[in-house]
């Protein structure tokens, strides 16, 4: 319903067009003749110029009929007549679709068409020169993978053009071209020819200007969809790594839940089934004593558990560029007591204006953990210096924090070092919670955190973003 | 050794409260059972290292300890080669944790804490018998 509607539009412009362009969308219509979507476009182009050489073959045989009627030569004449038949049938039979008939037809005719000529007004008139052509036809007119065809036409041709020479040495002409007055018409056929030839070079050139315009169009089209795909993609694993990263986050959680929360509740259960209602006060108060430091402890884990969970919250900030000398001089100002007290010293060794693209806020809170631990871990013989050096490549930034604390033996605590409430040393002050703060925290910002460390001389933390 | 000392449990586990309360359940239900109480894991190896101290009859063992966890003395306690039964008491219920313990031959038995008076006769009942018996 929609298309026909369509066309009865096309149909009226047409009407309404001027006269030029009434010829122009008639031979238009003609040289679509056969030509639909389903095929391809190269076989499209190959029908649509194919037609067009018909017309311009009926139009270039027409003034003959002028020329031999003139002459009185009435077997040329009708010979021009079967040109025209043939050139008609060629469009029609692409209408039907009847591509392979219509090829041959064509290369049949026009030798047919040749011989003939030959034969009434003789070899010397110029007809054989459409042998010239010829050739060129074929090979345009069919697929080049058709090769048996192929074949088949040039022996079609080759037969014809050895008649041709029979006719020329056996056959005397009916006609003397002589006789056709001031007319060279063996010029007139080479002219034709030339132009034929030169036609057929112009299509081969329009040809492949519109296959290379085509190709264009559909790299473009592919390299849009492979974009796409590629977007889509990275939307997926970066959904898929943020889950993952939820998930790991979620068994944290339950390990918390399991080991941390359960034991300080187990110990105030414990006490609880120790009290006795009725008994001497004595144990009593003991009880109550351990029942009361036990909610404490528990309450305390609560509060941790709390600043753990609220830590996944600051993920809602935005990122934006941060000058990393700035930041670590936030991070001293915060720790400002604690490196008085302990004479730390913090160097940096990275290029000055280094900027990251991050959360300003996370950022801090890595800094501060490891900054906190490098001062808190430090020997008792050293100051506590920490170097902070940066890189930044096309693809990742790195941090790399050392110290010269007490390091860490890794040997043995090496799964151990970023989890919660792990500590290694015989120092109090840490409850486990830094590194394991320090860790979600890169990895919020899709980084990775290692270490690297020997003991009595320092610690390395090697954090790596990507860009 | 000597065969009228009373016989001797080990707690290891770095939660000072959680030791409190298992030294005060014993104390109520069994009164002659010697008790040891230790927050670090080294300390026990070292106390079961040297051959002058009286060996316990059983080691009740928390997992998640730091510096040396649960299994790290586990790993050295099967170095030193004494027959002692080692049950592990701990505050997780982490499935995997229950099966790493079912796994190692040398733990006899898992109980989450707290630990109660059922549990520990439960767990002490067989081989304080087989004592007796000798």
């Amino acid at each position: 319903m929609k298309s026909g509607a369509m066309q009865l539009d096309k149909k009226q412009v047409r009407r309404e067009s001027s006269g030029m362009l009434k010829i122009k969308t008639i031979v238009e219509e003609i040289t679509h003749a056969g030509v639909s979507d389903a095929i391809e476009f190269e076989k499209q182009y190959r029908l649509k110029s194919m037609n067009l050489l018909c017309i311009i073959g009926i139009l270039i045989i027409a003034p003959y009929y002028v020329i031999f009627s003139m002459a009185e030569f009435w077997y040329p004449v009708l010979i021009v007549f079967l040109f025209h038949l043939s050139f008609l049938s060629v469009i029609f039979l692409n209408y039907l679709k009847y591509y392979s008939a219509g090829n041959y037809l064509l290369i049949f005719g026009t030798n047919m068409g040749i011989l003939g000529m030959s034969y009434c007004i003789g070899f010397d008139s110029g007809f054989h020169l459409y042998f010239l052509t010829g050739p060129l036809f074929i090979f345009w007119i069919f697929d080049l993978d058709q090769k048996k065809l192929i074949a088949y036409a040039i022996a079609l041709e080759l037969v014809f053009v050895l008649l041709v020479y029979l006719v020329k040495y056996n056959v005397k002409p009916m006609y003397d071209w002589n006789d056709i007055g001031s007319l060279d018409i063996y010029y007139l056929n080479m002219s034709f020819n030339l132009f034929l030839i030169f036609l057929l070079f112009y299509n081969y050139t329009k040809y492949y200007q519109l296959l290379t315009d085509s190709l264009v169009q559909k790299q473009k089209k592919m390299e849009e969809e492979v974009e796409k795909r590629i977007q889509s993609e990275s939307y997926t694993s970066k959904l898929f790594k943020d889950l993952s990263v939820s998930y790991k986050n979620l068994e944290q959680f339950s390990y918390i839940v399991s080991h941390n929360v359960r034991s300080p509740l187990s110990n105030i259960k414990g006490f609880l089934s120790l009290y006795e209602a009725n008994s001497h006060a004595n144990q009593n108060d003991q009880v109550m004593e351990s029942i009361k430091e036990s909610a404490e402890h528990l309450d305390e884990i609560i509060m941790d558990l709390n600043v753990l969970l609220s830590a996944k919250n600051l993920l809602l900030e935005n990122k934006r560029e941060v000058c990393l000398s700035d930041a670590i001089q936030n991070v001293g100002v915060s720790l400002a007591a604690e490196i008085q007290a302990s004479g730390a010293i913090i160097k940096e060794e990275f290029s000055i204006n280094l900027n990251l693209v991050t959360i300003k806020t996370i950022l801090h809170s890595i800094l501060f953990n490891l900054f906190q631990n490098a001062i808190r871990h430090c020997r008792p013989d050293v100051y506590p210096e920490i170097t902070v050096r940066a890189e930044k490549t096309e693809e990742h930034t790195t941090l790399i924090i050392s110290d010269n604390g007490v390091g860490i033996d890794l040997e043995r605590y090496n799964d151990r070092v970023f989890m919660l409430y792990h500590t290694f040393g015989e120092n109090k002050e840490g409850r486990g919670i830094g590194l394991f703060l320090v860790r979600s925290n890169v990895e919020m910002l899709g980084g990775r955190i290692s270490v690297e460390s020997k003991m009595n001389e320092g610690t390395k933390f090697i954090i790596q973003f990507k860009n | 050794m000597n065969s009228s000392a009373k016989p001797m449990v080990f707690f290891i586990d770095d939660d000072p409260l959680s030791n409190k309360f298992n030294t005060m359940l014993i104390r109520k239900i069994h009164p002659d059972v010697e008790i040891k109480t230790f927050t670090k894991a080294e300390d026990a190896l070292n106390d079961l290292k040297d051959d002058n101290n009286q060996k316990p009859e059983v080691i009740f063992l928390d997992l998640n300890m730091p510096v040396m966890n649960g299994w790290d003395f586990m790993a050295e306690f099967k170095k030193i080669g004494l027959d002692i039964e080692v049950v592990v008491l701990t505050s997780s219920n982490d499935s995997s944790d229950k099966e790493k313990a079912e796994k190692n031959n040398q733990i006899k038995d898992y109980v989450v804490k707290p630990l109660t008076k059922n549990a520990f006769t439960g767990v002490v009942k067989k081989f304080f018998r087989s004592k007796d018996e000798e």
